[in-house]
């Protein structure tokens, strides 16, 4: 009788000591995390406080898209998904608004960033399902990471090139292990944002091919109708598992999402005022303008409001490409940048209505200051050699100029730099006559033509004879992608949490890798060392130095001739619609909007 | 007995309406040929101490008007024309003082800024006087249009002509090649081809000539096919006269006749496709005055009427008098008529 005690004993001391182990490999999950210090939201939060959770349901939310679509599958690069179709999927964890960079459960309920950054593991809510009743597994996020790094568009692909492999522990826990070495702190939030798609459906599939087949899918709304590239309905998933999660809660008011498919922006406009949509976003300040006087903005059917945001702005603007020998001399680039005369453009064309871009980073906390402080210096004071003076010297001194001054100082710094103007008055230099080509894409040519021309009247009169040149879409991107434009309309976006996609905009590599952002071509040795400062940096004060130093550095390169930018979201809507009251700081979502 | 030719061209001015029309389009070309002494942003003379200068015709640069600039001067800068107003040098302005390109920098008034005693016809949402961009486009249009037409004919009498004289397989087999090629879808191509040619007057000349040319081809191939039978041809022929010279000297004169009639729809055609070319963005380069342009202006700025309504107006006029004087040469050549005038 002893011997079976003991055995059971051993076996009890077996089974604690291989339960300690699975134990110790246990990960100490987290409902949520933030980039910078500690989430805003505490565990058992009931909702974020810029929504309404008592607003009403129910309602279609109308919305007109542009173009057309032929494929439901947004993640790859081939085909055009339609519009709304990011409401039918959800991801490991989501994003508050609220906040610079913070993470909250949705169908992973648990994160846990190893030790020294080695990887990040996520623990599946047990609950999770696809809308066909399927149980979402870790196998399932295993599959969407693959196929999204070797097949999906190749913004993946850079993001995701730090993750090494891929474990899965059991059906709800996964593990994402990283380079050695790799000190990017980004990259567990990024993996937090990924998409998660079913196995089942997709591995039948070829994810490359463009079909209209409705996927099977983890997001709040399905699609219920369509009629391709026309139109679109989503509806609500009645199987919704995650309805009444806290980061969903006051979200998903409509019952359903429809948009229909214009061709033109004009006729969007004249179908919105006659109440055939609800809600469209104006960028364009010309069109605000002329719409206050609309006989249903007064009359109080149609409703206007501008909500502020404090996101980065972004850079728009016109576009140096470096590769091109005539625009490798960086006076030549600064003479351009004097010629462009944005108050007369402001207060003409655009109604007062914008600010001008002063740095790659405006309208937020990461626009480097004024002069670079005790923490920036150190980060360029190991290049000084390599950089010019005037990186040290105050940023955005107004210098009280007007705009014929500005062209006589453009010429000063041509003339510098070699040019002449010879006897028809055209810029010349070794027998060559300064002359350039704008590209423009058909479908923006109507917004850029009117900023564009005025700029090519300015050049001419310093000699320079620039032209523009109009293509259609296919080929713009075709150009773009293989760098065979001498400048070009840009825009970088940019978020509060810069990281990975910088080396996209601006990096060597990236400068050679054809379909790269780098557009100008920019290639130097400080701007990497300064993008690994910026992906590698431990905190948000070491975060915000290194975004400052880099954007001194680039804005010193005059790659870009800045435009300007809106610190609001102009929206129009029928007075049917209403909004929670609060703003969160990156700015409205109409997901929190209802119907009265 | 009268010629054939003076009847007709006496039947010609017997319609009224056609000959006012003929008219009128005369007036207009002529005015449109003038445009940058009508509407200029550079004076027709500037008088200084030194000399008389006419700067539309010569190079002015800024310095010589108080800049500092040794490019170009633009008189339409408030800079320009304050020193000359306070030097007091004598200045013949055009009668519109803008030019297709000129902006108005001295505007209060975001653009498009409607018609006021500046502009007349108000300006474009770039601050351009539409005025002035519509007598440079007229003079594209229609320079535009008759090179067009002119081509066309040309190339069109030459096939058509070789098809109907030497007839049989020539005959079959180009008239096969014809019946392809117009069945092709213009619009489509021309787009295509105008994104990978670089656009300019002349390219775009080319690609709509590929198309345009084959409107006169039938009228021709017929009226070769019927001459070449007749008498006094064959009678050329055994005298030893060689083919072209036949179809030069003795078949192409009455053929004439049939494509001249033709020639004003054709001209009205080749006006309207540039301006649809213009129109979708793909026709002259940007900046050119267009009628095209101009309408995709008034689309674009519907609560800017007076862009849309400008486009229409002259369009209409236009393409009216052109078809009311295809209308009268037709009718003059038309021998039902003739003998009814007879």
């Amino acid at each position: 009788m002893i011997l079976p005690v003991i055995s059971k004993i051993v076996l009890f001391l077996f089974l604690v000591f291989f339960s300690f182990i699975s134990w110790a490999e246990n990960y100490s999950f987290k409902s949520a995390v933030s980039m910078y210090g500690e989430p805003k939201y505490k565990n058992g939060f009931l909702a974020f406080d810029y929504v309404n959770v008592s607003a009403p349901d129910g309602g279609t939310l109308k919305q007109a898209s542009f173009g057309s679509y032929d494929s439901f599958n947004p993640f790859s690069v081939n085909g055009i998904s339609p519009a709304g179709i990011g409401l039918t999927h959800d991801s490991l964890m989501k994003q508050s608004a609220d906040e610079s960079f913070s993470l909250y459960g949705l169908i992973a309920d648990g994160i846990a960033i190893l030790p020294k950054n080695q990887g990040v593991a996520f623990h599946i809510n047990p609950k999770a399902t696809f809308n066909d009743g399927s149980s979402i597994t870790a196998d399932d996020v295993a599959f969407s990471f693959e196929i999204l790094k070797t097949k999906g568009a190749p913004t993946y692909r850079y993001y995701y090139r730090d993750v090494e492999r891929v474990e899965v522990k059991d059906a709800n826990t996964i593990v994402f292990y990283f380079y050695k070495d790799i000190e990017n702190r980004e990259l567990p939030f990024i993996l937090g944002e990924l998409p998660v798609l079913s196995k089942k459906w997709w591995q039948e599939r070829d994810f490359d091919k463009t079909s209209l087949d409705i996927p099977v899918s983890s997001g709040p709304y399905i699609i219920e109708t369509f009629n391709a590239g026309r139109s679109i309905t989503y509806q609500k998933n009645p199987s919704y598992w995650a309805k009444n999660l806290n980061v969903n809660k006051g979200f998903y008011h409509f019952d359903k999402f429809h948009f229909d498919y214009y061709r033109d922006t004009t006729i969007a406009l004249e179908a919105f005022k006659a109440g055939e949509f609800d809600v469209r976003l104006e960028n364009e300040a010309k069109k605000w303008a002329n719409f206050q006087q609309e006989k249903n903005v007064l009359n109080g059917r149609i409703k206007l409001k501008s909500f502020e945001y404090h996101l980065p702005s972004g850079m728009q603007g016109f576009v140096f490409n470096l590769r091109k020998p005539l625009f490798q001399d960086k006076n030549v680039r600064k003479a351009l940048s004097l010629a462009f005369d944005f108050d007369w453009m402001n207060q003409n064309l655009f109604h007062g209505l914008y600010a001008r871009t002063t740095s790659f980073f405006d309208n937020s906390y990461l626009k480097a200051p004024v002069l670079p402080d005790e923490k920036e210096l150190k980060l360029l004071l190991p290049f000084k050699s390599q950089l010019d003076k005037s990186v040290f010297e105050p940023l955005y001194q107004k210098d009280g100029r007007n705009a014929r001054e500005r062209l006589y100082q453009s010429m000063e710094l041509l003339k510098e730099s070699g040019w002449q103007v010879n006897d028809k008055g055209l810029l010349e230099k070794d027998g060559e006559l300064f002359t350039f080509e704008i590209l423009i894409d058909t479908a923006s040519a109507a917004a850029w033509e009117r900023i564009t021309l005025p700029f090519v009247g300015k050049l001419k009169r310093l000699g320079i004879q620039a032209t523009i040149r109009i293509v259609d879409l296919l080929q713009y991107k075709n150009r773009l992608d293989t760098f065979e434009y001498d400048m070009i309309v840009s825009v970088w976006g940019q978020s509060l949490s810069p990281g990975n996609e910088q080396r996209y905009f601006w990096s060597s590599s990236a400068a050679d890798s054809h379909g790269s952002m780098n557009y100008s071509g920019i290639k130097s040795p400080i701007i990497d060392s300064l993008i690994e400062t910026i992906i590698q940096s431990g905190s948000e004060d070491e975060l915000i130095t290194a975004v400052h130093a880099l954007d001194r550095v680039l804005l010193n390169e005059h790659i870009v001739i800045p435009h300007w930018y809106t610190p609001y979201h102009r929206y129009m809507y029928q007075n049917t619609i209403a909004m929670p009251t609060d703003v969160p700081l990156k700015g409205v979502s109409i997901l929190t909007w209802w119907k009265i | 007995m009268r010629l054939l030719s003076e009847k007709r061209t006496e039947a010609f001015k017997k319609n009224k309406k056609a000959r006012f029309s003929l008219y009128l389009f005369l007036f207009v070309f002529v005015l449109s040929l003038l445009a940058p002494l009508l509407a200029n942003d550079k004076p027709l003379i500037l008088i200084d101490e030194k000399r008389v200068y006419f700067p539309v015709f010569e190079f002015i640069s800024d310095e010589m008007v108080g800049g500092k600039l040794p490019t170009k001067a633009d008189f339409s800068d408030p800079f320009t024309q304050e020193y000359i107003a306070k030097n007091n040098l004598f200045v013949l302005n055009a009668p519109i003082k803008y030019s297709y390109d000129t902006v108005d920098y001295t505007s209060l008034e975001p653009y498009p800024a409607r018609p006021s005693k500046k502009h007349l016809l108000g300006t474009d949402d770039q601050g351009r006087d539409v005025l002035a961009r519509l007598i440079y486009a007229l003079r594209v249009s229609l320079l535009f249009g008759i090179a067009l037409a002119f081509f066309s004919a040309v190339l069109g009498i030459f096939v058509g002509a070789l098809q109907g004289y030497f007839g049989g397989k020539v005959d079959l087999i180009i008239g096969r090649v014809l019946e392809i090629w117009s069945s092709l879808p213009q619009l489509f191509i021309l787009i295509i081809i105008s994104s990978l040619i670089k656009p300019s007057f002349f390219s775009l000349l080319f690609i709509l000539l590929l198309f345009s040319w084959t409107q006169l081809t039938g009228v021709v191939r017929a009226e070769f096919l019927k001459t070449r039978g007749l008498d006094y041809v064959k009678a050329a022929k055994t005298l030893g006269v060689g083919d072209f010279m036949i179809m030069w000297r003795h078949i192409l004169p009455n053929a004439l006749v049939a494509t001249i009639t033709y020639i004003p729809f054709m001209l009205s055609a080749a006006i309207v496709s540039l301006s649809a070319l213009d129109f979708l963005g793909f026709g002259l380069p940007v900046g050119t005055p267009g009628l095209g342009e101009l309408i995709r202006q008034g689309k674009d700025n519907l609560s800017a009427p007076w862009l849309g309504l400008t486009a229409f107006f002259v369009m209409t006029f236009l393409l009216s008098l052109l078809i009311f004087i295809g209308e009268g040469v037709r009718d003059a050549f038309d021998p039902h008529q003739e003998n009814k005038n007879a």
